[in-house]
């Protein structure tokens, strides 16, 4: 297990971001010296060789997306909290947003591609960038701050807000939004729950995937969608989830401890239906994903 | 005191023997880590001042929160008779601390520790302060008595961040603990520059975070003002009352149990795999000090 991790980190942090949509020259926001009574003279820069540094933990999300490069300065402010905003370029938006989907509990903010703001933490994403301004704790003059701040980055960045268009096929009805995760590495695929340490859905590091929560009525599920390059990668992963779940050849059903899973492909899609409270629940979101691909 | 960080030395090299060593301690039958019978003490102490409106701690309230949990765990007649019985003049002392920048080890407590060091009669360049410069610090080369300090919180990798996992800088490779949630965390206290220094553990219950999240898994509504400090001398009993106080607030806060994630089962582990201290309450002495309200244990 140990070898393994050490193997994904390295490998994340050496994958060349081959597969990037966006200019690498894009020009950095440039933030201000003072804003609102906060002054700043503490900055730095981090690339997929560094983050680690900067972020204990939790760069390896990061490198599993097209992470760039990454700025960050600390404000302060006499009597107040410091405010200490970081801004993470990727190759494509669709990185940005899924790293920001990662940490997304409540859009609340109208900002940017999407943004969340609670207690002194506003996450944002646009285009390419995902962002991050936070005070602790938070005041009144530190909120006003941070907003602020956050507009000032906004309007500098120009590009995309749309999120991919994967997640169109999730079906609005019984989506609890804020849940719907984007990522193109095979670690993230645990994200609500552990289903194997092994990529047995062979996503790799570049396969677009998504996984949400839905609530029917009192009954819920989680759903996957996982877009492959054509129609065989598709029918082999199917055929790995069945060997994974132990579902008879001739079924596409099973039920254990953790409820009922199904699934089906469409169009070169796997559709995963995952930990159903029942089998009504998931046929009916299966159906429902299907129509999606008419 | 020493605080910075020097070329590493040669002790470092020692470190993946160290290891291997560990690993040989791990291979020993169990009956010969059993720890003997007995209940650990863990001190905890609260006072609803402690910190100002901006979650800072006021020094002087700290230092007495920490003098009054010393004599109570030392059984002592004042903090300085207390820190006599744990550190000798002759020590040499290192404060192995925590500088996570969203949630550090106050400066106010490593200095109070140091203060009490030098009333010991230990000298003040006898005493280190330091984190992940460990291994090429001087002063925690030379170190007979460890002092261990940090903050508790959620963690990617191990749960949650202890007073266990707090050594982890006195590896050279810290992420090959990372494994199985870092499970084997208890490992690096046997290593041979760190095993039987350990004189005191304090982990920091002031606005401990009990779930992470954003990109620093860090997010200020998931900090709250316990305002507590909690103090033993087995580590691995203060990090379990230190658990149980995450889990209560996650269940106060999330209306449901939510376990943390990973589960922190280092803490467990450091029991009954390693024999390093007692995690099960039954093997627990629990003494509260100071503000009772919702203390969530």
């Amino acid at each position: 297990m140990t070898a393994m991790m050490l193997i994904f980190t390295a490998a994340l942090t050496f994958t060349a971001t081959g597969d990037m949509h966006g200019e690498h020259d894009a020009p950095f926001p440039v933030l201000p010296e003072r804003i609102a009574g906060w002054s700043t003279d503490i900055r730095d820069s981090w690339n997929r060789s560094t983050l680690h540094e900067y972020i204990n933990g939790g760069a390896e999300l990061f490198l599993s997306y097209s992470f760039e490069e990454g700025r960050s300065r600390v404000y302060t402010r006499e009597e107040q909290p410091d405010i200490t905003v970081d801004i993470f370029r990727f190759g494509a938006a669709e990185d940005a947003y899924g790293v920001y989907s990662m940490s997304r509990e409540e859009e609340n903010t109208d900002i940017g591609g999407g943004g969340q703001y609670g207690a002194g933490l506003l996450l944002f994403w646009k285009d390419r960038y995902y962002v991050s301004v936070l005070a602790t704790p938070e005041t009144p003059e530190a909120r006003e701050a941070v907003m602020a701040i956050a507009r000032h980055i906004e309007k500098q960045i120009e590009g995309e807000t749309a999120p991919p268009r994967l997640l169109e096929r999730f079906p609005e009805e019984g989506l609890r939004a804020p849940s719907v995760r984007y990522f193109r590495h095979h670690a993230w695929q645990n994200v609500y729950g552990l289903i194997a340490h092994d990529d047995i859905f062979g996503i790799g590091d570049s396969t677009e995937a998504a996984v949400a929560k839905y609530r029917i009525g009192d009954a819920e599920a989680t759903v996957f969608l996982i877009c492959y390059p054509d129609g065989s990668a598709a029918s082999d992963a199917l055929a790995r989830w069945k060997t994974h779940y132990r579902v008879p050849a001739d079924a596409n059903m099973i039920r254990n401890e953790d409820g009922c899973f199904t699934a089906d492909i469409r169009a070169a899609h796997l559709i995963l239906v995952h930990r159903a409270t029942d089998e009504k629940t998931a046929t009916t979101l299966l159906n429902r994903i299907r129509t999606q691909f008419q | 005191m020493n605080d910075g960080s020097r070329g590493r030395r040669e002790f470092i090299k020692a470190c993946g023997a160290a290891a291997a060593l560990g690993a040989l301690h791990l291979s020993l039958p169990e009956g010969l880590l059993a720890l003997p019978k007995k209940k650990s003490r863990v001190i905890l102490i609260r006072d609803e001042h402690v910190l100002d409106r901006l979650n800072k701690p006021r020094s002087d309230v700290l230092a007495r929160m920490f003098d009054e949990a010393v004599v109570k765990l030392c059984e002592a007649k004042d903090a300085k008779a207390a820190w006599q019985t744990m550190i000798a003049p002759d020590d040499r002392v290192g404060i192995k601390t925590n500088v996570w920048r969203y949630l550090r080890t106050p400066v106010a407590l490593e200095r109070h520790a140091a203060k009490r060091i030098m009333e010991a009669g230990v000298p003040e360049d006898h005493i280190a302060v330091d984190d992940r410069g460990v291994l090429g610090n001087e002063g925690f080369e030379k170190a007979t008595a460890l002092i261990n300090v940090r903050p508790m919180r959620t963690h990617h990798w191990s749960g949650l961040g202890t007073l266990i996992k707090n050594y982890i800088m006195f590896v050279e490779r810290p992420a090959e603990l990372h494994g199985d949630s870092c499970a084997d965390l208890a490992t690096v206290w046997k290593l041979p520059h760190v095993i039987d220094r350990t004189r005191l553990n304090v982990l920091v219950m002031l606005t401990p975070l009990f779930h992470g999240s954003g990109p620093h898994h860090y997010d200020p509504k998931y900090i709250w003002r316990y305002n507590g400090l909690l103090v033993g001398f087995d580590p691995v009993a203060v990090d379990a009352v230190g658990a149980r106080i995450i889990e209560a607030k996650r269940r106060a806060y999330f209306g449901e149990d939510r376990p943390i994630n990973p589960p922190p089962k280092h803490i467990r582990l450091a029991e009954t795999r390693h024999g390093l201290g007692y995690a099960d309450p039954a093997h627990i002495d629990l003494i509260r000090m100071g503000w009772k309200d919702d203390a969530l244990i």
